[in-house]
């Protein structure tokens, strides 16, 4: 039997709620829904007020059918598929949309909200910031009131009890959420492949490196992780963040070989350790920027031939790593000759002038620290510029940074010297990576963002091992003391996010950021390890899930007890008025001794009736039925009740 | 709103929770923790499935705002079983006594509402036969008046009441039966093609120069009796003697006629009882006293409202007294 849900017309008012709720919930979906989808959704909930308020004609079903298929078409052509993420956000987009055309049943309001709580769990696969989550608390108070008003039928509404009703249930629900959240076993998962698009639009370093690269990645002012020392931090010309190490060169490009997939080599520590816990953001890549040299690797990770720590796993959501570096190191100070002539190799024919200028410093410098000097000097003293904005370099790039142009990022020094040291025969590679950071006094943590990405070049001396050797620092050393700003000319920041315009408004940055740290920390890199730990400060020794779930039952349930007493405890006995009640109880008592009350007899008419019918219990009656009229007709207090009470008892 | 066809309970739960309920309760019933249900409405059940949904999408794509958000909607969910049953427990009913009316026509019946203490939304009330009618209970008593068919004639049950709410979110149907004690009394229908009435009997009929009705002459006092009206009440000697008496007037006891049994004689029973109801309605009408004869039963001529429907009561229980 199907049941048929009953028409619905919402009122005005109720409408109006239930547009807001929903336009709220897509709003943040707009940024990057194809823009003919939003003023779909906004031109029919325009239509949709028309309908309502003008009383236009609403569609037929054979246009909304034809607005359904023309709008598949569209997602279809928008992104050539109709599954994945972004298609399927796309279409319940237009779905909900199209649902507002036909409130004609209760049932369709129903499915439209619904549709409308599901939307909101979508916008967090594209954000989880805190603004994110404060506007998806108000879509869902908003929500939460439709539905409240699709359940009272009164025509005369009054939105401002549903609001207040709904915001009610909410505070009251947040306890249990926090309990849910923090007890809820976690699953690492996915459960099933995600589609393809699921983490899109994330991207930082990257595993090769050619000019323009890395002066693209730092204009963007987006925060590459975060990082909390035990004690003081470094000096800032230490912080050397190491990311993938490059030692293949073809001209132009620098990229990874496959000894970036083999196992770690010697390496001796010559310092005190530096312990710090770092907060990724997700970059869809492995890399995890522990500070040069890292030490052993902690769980999840490795450490690669190159010293490069690796996560096991794609990063794809905020990860949290607690890290040992040493500052002062020697790495592989013995290397087989193979291998030191694979760090010399250089493609033939390419960059000539670099090469017989390599080879004439070469020729004049025996010693491979004087070289280095040497060429350091050379970009010191040559009038080299260090811009974020170099231009583009053609076939033969080197020769073209060193000898005509001498505009560069750090990229193009880091390859030229490398490449000059290769064929003066001292191996070398290119280590990318960040250097520096932005100190938080605030949070007291250290910002590192996409702007502070950096490359740099490691040479093998002979007894030495692999030397770090940074050239940028010798065109530009304020960009290694304090950072891209100091480093560059004025004009060259200007396109970019200022962060330093003004003291007040970059504090102001850094306080919103180390709430951001906050929320992150504690909110969004939540996992079954972070739950462990706070279990265990608890005092609770780490459960498995079962028993988890047990624990969470039962509190769940107490705190669900706890709120039904305070629901049902206080109001329940205001209802009557105390005089009366005792008033109700003495009639009771009559009736028990056989004298009824008459339905149009009042109190003083019945204490007549009685004292007449039965005179020895005239005096207390007489007395109580006189307190009784005083305290509903005249005046009198609690000791009047008491005296009430006293007397009922010996009737 | 409900979406129950009416008198299909809904479920084998509800349909036990009928039972317990079943002994006819008098007065002002308060609902109270014991008789008050509760379930997941079908929109409740689809809710959490949409919850499931949520988790599992939030447990594969390891979000944790999804997980909180799924939480506080899980929470509200919860939270409403408590609203929903809080809303329509301690709720005082009262079912007043329905005015009798004719077969084939529908009986009203009132309920008066007490929040008790609690503003109460969208509480709701039907019975199998009629529709469900909605209402706020506030701080004063709310009547809501229920229609239902009458049919035949007699003194009838009433039929059981359930008062629910599915208020704040729709998730949850938390509700109570209501048997009432209180009769309703159904007339015969009054015949609509009836012959005029013949007079016999004692005093001739419809002597025209008669005073109909004249009710300036007082004639006497006599005991209230259900029905009587309220203007013909003696106010004043009730609030010296504290009994209810009636006053009498003289028109009403003047020329009087017989409406007898016998009259109708080989029509079906049921046609007769008819007939017999549209010439009380009648007589009752043009104001003349007048008497009705039925086997084993003798009502003396008289005038009045409460002569009237005392007549009627005998048509309607006629050979039916101990019909349930």
């Amino acid at each position: 039997m199907k049941r048929k849900s009953p028409a619905i017309d919402l009122p005005p008012g109720k409408l109006l709620l239930l547009l807001a709720a929903i336009l709220a919930v897509t709003l943040p979906h707009a940024a990057h829904i194809p823009v003919w989808v939003t003023l779909l959704l906004i031109s029919i909930s325009a239509w949709k007020l028309l309908i309502s308020f003008a009383r236009l004609r609403a569609p037929g079903r054979l246009l909304r059918m034809l607005i359904v298929a023309c709008s598949l078409v569209g997602v279809f052509l928008a992104y050539r598929t109709l599954l994945g993420r972004d298609a399927g956000v796309a279409l319940l987009v237009i779905m909900t949309g199209l649902k507002l055309l036909e409130l004609d049943t209760r049932r369709d309001v129903v499915v439209l909200i619904y549709l409308g709580i599901f939307l909101i769990i979508t916008n967090f696969l594209y954000s989880q910031s805190i603004l994110m989550a404060a506007w998806m608390l108000v879509s869902v108070w908003l929500l939460m009131a439709s539905m409240i008003a699709l359940n009272h039928a009164r025509k005369a509404v009054t939105l401002r009890a549903y609001a207040r009703q709904s915001l009610g249930h909410m505070l009251l629900a947040l306890p249990f959420t926090l309990v849910l959240f923090v007890l809820f076993p976690r699953i690492e998962g996915p459960l099933w492949n995600l589609p393809r698009d699921a983490h899109g639009g994330i991207s930082g370093l990257g595993d090769s490196m050619a000019p323009g690269n890395i002066s693209r990645l730092a204009r963007s002012d987006r925060v590459a992780f975060r990082v909390t020392f035990d004690g003081p931090p470094p000096p800032g010309r230490l912080l050397y963040w190491r990311g993938p190490v490059l030692d293949r060169f073809d001209g132009s490009r620098w990229s990874q070989s496959y000894l970036a997939r083999t196992g770690k080599q010697q390496s001796d520590y010559l310092s005190r350790e530096v312990r710090y816990s770092m907060i990724l953001e997700p970059h869809n890549r492995n890399w995890v920027f522990a500070l040069d040299m890292p030490g052993p690797a902690p769980a999840g990770t490795r450490i690669n031939f190159h010293h490069q720590l690796l996560a096991i796993r794609t990063i794809r959501k905020r990860q949290r790593y607690h890290l040992r570096s040493w500052l002062r190191y020697r790495i592989d100070p013995d290397m087989h000759d193979q291998l030191r002539h694979y760090f010399l190799r250089v493609p033939a024919y390419r960059n000539p002038r670099s090469v017989a200028l390599a080879l004439d410093m070469r020729r004049r410098h025996a010693d491979d620290s004087a070289l280095i000097r040497a060429w350091l000097d050379f970009f010191r003293n040559r009038n080299f510029h260090y811009t974020l904005s170099p231009g583009r370099y053609g076939y033969d790039a080197i020769d073209e940074f060193l000898f005509e142009r001498r505009r560069g990022f750090c990229e193009h020094y880091a390859s030229a010297f490398a490449f000059v040291m290769r064929v003066s025969g001292i191996p070398s590679r290119i280590v990318t990576g960040y250097q520096g950071g932005e100190m938080n006094r605030i949070g007291n943590y250290m910002i590192v963002r996409q702007s502070d990405a950096h490359a740099w070049v490691e040479v093998w001396l002979q007894g030495r091992g692999w030397v770090r050797v940074d050239p940028t620092s010798a065109v530009a050393p304020q960009r290694i003391e304090s950072g891209l700003e100091a480093a560059l000319p004025a004009r060259e920041l200007a396109g970019r996010p200022a962060r330093s315009r003004s003291h007040w408004l970059r504090n102001l940055g850094l306080l919103w950021d180390s709430i951001n740290n906050g929320w992150n920390e504690w909110v969004l890199a939540f996992n079954s390890q972070t739950q462990e730990d706070l279990l265990a400060r608890l005092g609770i020794d780490p459960m498995r899930d079962a028993e988890l779930l047990l624990w969470l039952t039962a509190i769940v349930l107490s705190l669900l007890g706890v709120i039904f007493v305070i629901l049902h405890w206080p109001r329940h006995r205001q209802g009557c008025d105390p005089a009366k009640k005792l008033y109700l109880a003495c009639c009771r008592k009559l009736a028990r001794k056989g004298i009824e009350r008459r339905p149009a007899e009042g109190p003083l008419a019945l204490c007549e009736r009685v004292c007449h019918l039965r005179p020895e219990l005239g005096p207390s009656l007489c007395a109580f039925i006189n307190h009784y009229v005083r305290l509903r007709y005249g005046k009198g207090g609690q000791d009047e009740i008491r005296k009430m009470k006293r007397l009922l008892q010996r009737l | 709103m409900t979406e129950v066809i009416p008198g299909k309970p809904r479920s084998l739960f509800e349909r036990l929770s009928q039972r317990r309920h079943q002994l006819p309760e008098q007065g002002e019933i308060t609902l109270h923790r014991r008789r008050v249900y509760i379930l997941p409405t079908r929109y409740g059940l689809t809710f959490s499935l949409l919850l499931l949904l949520m988790l599992v999408g939030s447990i594969n794509y390891n979000n944790n705002l999804g997980y909180a958000f799924t939480f506080l909607f899980g929470s509200i969910t919860t939270l409403s079983m408590l609203f929903t049953h809080r809303n329509i427990h301690g709720l005082g009913l009262r079912v007043a006594q329905p005015e009798p009316v004719f077969a084939t026509s529908r009986a009203y019946i009132d309920i008066h509402l007490r929040g008790n203490g609690r503003y109460r939304f969208a509480i709701q009330l039907q019975t199998d036969e009629s529709g469900h009618h909605e209402t706020d209970v506030g701080k004063d008593t709310r009547k809501i008046r229920l229609d239902l068919p009458a049919t035949t004639r007699g003194l009838h049950r009433l039929p059981r009441i359930k008062c629910f709410t599915e208020y704040p979110y729709g998730l949850f149907h938390a509700w109570s039966w209501i048997t009432p004690a209180e009769r309703l009394l159904v007339y015969p229908a009054p015949e609509l093609t009836a012959p005029p009435l013949v007079s016999r009997g004692e005093g001739e009929s419809r002597s025209s120069g008669g005073h109909p009705g004249g009710r300036d002459d007082f004639h006497g006092l006599r005991d209230y009796r259900h029905g009587d009206p309220r203007s013909h009440i003696a106010w004043k000697r009730e609030a010296r003697h504290g009994d209810l008496v009636v006053k009498l007037f003289a028109g009403q006891i003047g020329q009087s006629l017989i409406i007898d049994w016998s009259m109708t004689e080989g029509l079906p029973t049921e046609t007769r009882l008819s007939r017999l109801a549209r010439w009380i309605l009648d007589a009752a009408n043009e104001g003349l006293a007048y008497g009705l004869v039925m086997p084993g039963k003798t009502i003396d001529p008289a005038t009045g409202e409460a002569h009237m429907h005392a007549c009627l009561k005998a048509l309607a229980l006629f050979d039916n007294e101990d019909r349930p």
